[in-house]
C-alpha cells in the first residue's frame, strides 16, 4: 500500500506528538518517521523509537529533501509559521487543530497550501472514530427520519495545566471546536447561529483571561436543526464523550467507553470503572485511522477529506461564540 | 383515629389518578367528587363517596379535611376561592394559573387565610429524583456546575388542548423549570430559549412550538439546560443529568421491560415507558401522602404557590426570549 521509502518528520513532541510518532512506528511499516524536532526532547522516549534524527531546530526537517510529509503537533501559536514553511518546501502537511486562532490566519494558510499544491489534513480526529462514522451512516440511511435536535457532551477528565490553557485559544477554540466540526460533519449543514452560556468553576485564573471552563452552547444550523453542546474541563470520572441525535423516527446515541468491562455487584451497589481517561485512550483507533487516511491520500494523490476549509468553518463558529460570550447575546456566524 | 375526608374537583384524566390512589389509602376517605360531566352514581367510587355536578355543594359540606382541584386550569382560581371557604387544606394541579397576577392574588389569599395550598409538581416526589436530591444535598458530587433535563412526550396532545395550554413552555417545560429549582435550591436568573415547530405544522398554526432548547443561568452561577419535544416515537423520555465538582449524577429512563435480546441481527432491549402516568405512578401516590401528612399537622415541605409563581415567570420569560431571540432576565 505505502512505499517503503516514504519518509515523514514530526514537529513538536509533546503529548499528542509522541502519540502520533508511536502510532507511525507501530502501525505503518511502510512509513519511516525520519526526524523529530522539539525544543526539549524527551531523550529516553526518543531512543525507544527507531528515529534517525532529533533536532531542536524544526527547519532541519522542513529543509530535508528526503522528507515527503510533516506532522505539526507543536503548540497552536507556532502552527501557522511551520505550515507556511512546509508548504513552500513542498511537504504535505498534517497539522493538529485548530491550526491557527484567527480566521484571517487560517485563510492565509489555506491560500499558501493551495498555491504550493500540497495537501493539508487537519487533526479533527473524531471524524475518523468508527462509532461516530456509524452514527453518520445511520443518519444518512434515514434510520431516525428527519433530525430535530443534536446534543453533544464533551467533558475532559482533568483540567490541563494553566500554561496549556493560556496558549490553547480558550475553551471554544480548543475544546468546543471538535463539537462544532462534529455537528457539521454529521449533518452536512453549517452552523448559522451560536449562543454561549459559560462560567468559571474550576480555574479562577481563567476569568482574568476572559476564558471559561464550563459551557452550555445553543446552536442553530442552516437547515434549521437545533443543537446543544455541553463542555467542561474536568469531570474526575473520566473523559465523557457522548452524542445524541433526536429525530422524527427515533433517537441515535453514542455512549461512553469505560476503562474496562468489569462490574462489581455487592450487597451495597453495582459499581464499575471510570470512563477512559483521555482522548488518547478513547479515540485511539481514530488517530491511527486519520494518519492512514493522510498517508493514503498522499500515495494516491487524493485530497484528504478534512482540511483547511473544515477547520476554518469550525473556527468561524468559535469566534462567533467568543463574541456571544462577551455580549451575552446569540451571534450569527460570519462566513 | 378519625378518617381524613377528602373532596376532589374535576374527574378527568389526572382526577381519576388521584381518586384511585386515595381509594387505596388507609385512614383516608374520598368523601366527595365534583365534576359537571359526572353521572351522579356513587358506584364509580366507594359506597361512602358522594358525587355532585356543582361545586356549590362544598359550602354545605361539613367535615371535609382537604380538597383536591384537578379541573382545567382556567377554573383553578375561582375554585380555590370557593374551596378555601370550606377548608384551608388545598391541593391544586399545575399550572395553578397562566397569569402571574392571578397567581399573586392566590398567594395573597393563601397568606391571609393561612392556606395549606399544595401545587401538583408531582415529579418532586418521584423516588429516582428524590434519591438524586438526597445525593446532591449529601454533597456526593460537590458543587453543581451544570444540570440538564431531557423531557420528551411520546406524542403531542390534541390541537384543542394545545390552544388552551398556554404553550409548550407553560404547559410542559414548567415541570422542568420546577425540577431545576428544586434540585439546585437556586432560582432561574436568565433564560435563552430556542424553539420551533418541527413535529406537526398544525401545532405551529395554533401558534405554538413542539421542539425546544432552553439555556439558563441560575442565581448561584449554575448553568442549566432543558431539551423538550412533544413527540419522541420511542416513548416518554425523562432524564436528568448533573455535573458537579466531584462527579456526575444521572437519572435515566424507566423501561417497559427488562429483557435484553441478542440475535444474529444484534441486541435489543425495552423502550422507555410510554405514558407519564406509568412513569410517574409512584410520584402521584407520594405527593398525595405528603398532602395528607400536612392535613394531619406534620411539618413537611411541599410545592407551594411561590413555586407556581416562579415557574410561570420562567415560562413567560422563555416565551419572550423565543420571540426576541435573546436571553431574558427574570
Amino acid at each position: 500500500m505505502i512505499n517503503k521509502d516514504f519518509q515523514v518528520g514530526l514537529i513538536g513532541a509533546g503529548r499528542i506528538g509522541k502519540m502520533h510518532a508511536e502510532n507511525i512506528a507501530n502501525n505503518f511499516p511502510g512509513v519511516k518517521l525520519k526526524s523529530v524536532a522539539d525544543p526539549s526532547i524527551d531523550k529516553e522516549w526518543f531512543e525507544s523509537l527507531d528515529i534517525e534524527n532529533c533536532y531542536t531546530n524544526p527547519d532541519k526537517i522542513i529543509n530535508d529533501d528526503k522528507i515527503h510529509a510533516v506532522l505539526i503537533t507543536s503548540p497552536t501559536p507556532t502552527h501557522i509559521n511551520f505550515i507556511r514553511k512546509c508548504a513552500i518546501n513542498k511537504k504535505h502537511i498534517f497539522c493538529e487543530k485548530p491550526i491557527a486562532l484567527t480566521v484571517n490566519e487560517i485563510k492565509k494558510v489555506i491560500d499558501i497550501v493551495e498555491n504550493e499544491n500540497v495537501f493539508l489534513q487537519v487533526g479533527l480526529n473524531r471524524r475518523f472514530d468508527n462509532h461516530f462514522q456509524e452514527m453518520r451512516k445511520k443518519i444518512h440511511d434515514g434510520s431516525i427520519g428527519d433530525i430535530y435536535t443534536i446534543h453533544i457532551t464533551n467533558y475532559d477528565s482533568f483540567i490541563p495545566k494553566f500554561k496549556f490553557l493560556h496558549s490553547s485559544g480558550g475553551l471554544l477554540l480548543d475544546m468546543s471546536i471538535h463539537d462544532f466540526d462534529m455537528v457539521q460533519y454529521l449533518t452536512g449543514s453549517n452552523i448559522k447561529e451560536i449562543f454561549v452560556n459559560g462560567n468559571v468553576f474550576i480555574e479562577p485564573k481563567l476569568k482574568e483571561m476572559g476564558d471559561i471552563d464550563t459551557a452550555t452552547i445553543t446552536l442553530e444550523l442552516d437547515n434549521g436543526i437545533m443543537c446543544s453542546i455541553q463542555n467542561c474541563r474536568q469531570t474526575h470520572y473520566g473523559y465523557d464523550q457522548r452524542i445524541e441525535i433526536f429525530g422524527s423516527d427515533g433517537l441515535l446515541l453514542v455512549e461512553n467507553d469505560h476503562e474496562n468491562l468489569c462490574f462489581l455487584i455487592t450487597n451495597n451497589d453495582t459499581s464499575r470503572a471510570k470512563l477512559k481517561n483521555s482522548f488518547i485512550e478513547r479515540y485511539e483507533k481514530s488517530f491511527i485511522a486519520e494518519l492512514n487516511h493522510f498517508f493514503e491520500c498522499i500515495q494516491s494523490d487524493k485530497k484528504p477529506i478534512v482540511g483547511g476549509s473544515d477547520i476554518l468553518s469550525a473556527v468561524q463558529v468559535a469566534v462567533a461564540g467568543q463574541e456571544s460570550l462577551k455580549q451575552n447575546l446569540p451571534q450569527k456566524v460570519i462566513r | 383515629m378519625r378518617q381524613i375526608k377528602l373532596a376532589l374537583i374535576g374527574y378527568g384524566r389526572i382526577g381519576k389518578i388521584h381518586a384511585d390512589n386515595i381509594l387505596q389509602m388507609h385512614g383516608v376517605e374520598l368523601a366527595l367528587v365534583i365534576d359537571p360531566l359526572l353521572d351522579e352514581d356513587g358506584q364509580l367510587f366507594d359506597s361512602r363517596t358522594k358525587t355532585s355536578k356543582d361545586i356549590k355543594v362544598l359550602t354545605a359540606s361539613r367535615e371535609i379535611d382537604g380538597i383536591i382541584i384537578c379541573s382545567p386550569s382556567i377554573y383553578h382560581i375561582d375554585q380555590i376561592k370557593t374551596a378555601a371557604t370550606n377548608t384551608k387544606n388545598l391541593f391544586c394541579e399545575k399550572p395553578l394559573a397562566l397569569d402571574p397576577d392571578e397567581i399573586a392574588f392566590i398567594q395573597e389569599l393563601s397568606i391571609k387565610q393561612n392556606l395549606n395550598l399544595h401545587i401538583g409538581f408531582n415529579r418532586r416526589f418521584d423516588p429516582d429524583f428524590q434519591k438524586l436530591k438526597k445525593d446532591i444535598n449529601d454533597g456526593v458530587i460537590g458543587d453543581i456546575y451544570q444540570i440538564t433535563i431531557t423531557s420528551r412526550d411520546p406524542s403531542p396532545p390534541s390541537i384543542d388542548y394545545i390552544k388552551e395550554s398556554g404553550g409548550l413552555f407553560l404547559d410542559m417545560t414548567i415541570h422542568d423549570f420546577d425540577m431545576i429549582r428544586y434540585l439546585t435550591n437556586a432560582e432561574i436568573d436568565e433564560i435563552y430559549a430556542k424553539g420551533k415547530c418541527m413535529v406537526d405544522p398544525n401545532i405551529g398554526n395554533a401558534g405554538d412550538i413542539d421542539t425546544a432548547m432552553i439555556n439558563m443561568k441560575l442565581t448561584n452561577g449554575i448553568i442549566a439546560s432543558i431539551n423538550n419535544s412533544r413527540k419522541a416515537v420511542y416513548g416518554y423520555d425523562q432524564r436528568i443529568e448533573i455535573l458537579g465538582s466531584k462527579g456526575s449524577l444521572q437519572v435515566g429512563n424507566q423501561l417497559l421491560h427488562g429483557v435484553n435480546k441478542g440475535t444474529k441481527k444484534g441486541f435489543s432491549s425495552g423502550n422507555p415507558k410510554h405514558f407519564f402516568i406509568d412513569r410517574y405512578a409512584d410520584s402521584y401516590k407520594l405527593e398525595m401522602h405528603n398532602f395528607i401528612d400536612t392535613i394531619k399537622g406534620k411539618k413537611v415541605s411541599y410545592p407551594s404557590v411561590n413555586d407556581a409563581l416562579k415557574t410561570i415567570a420562567a415560562g413567560l420569560a422563555a416565551n419572550k426570549s423565543l420571540l426576541k431571540n435573546k436571553p431574558i432576565k427574570l
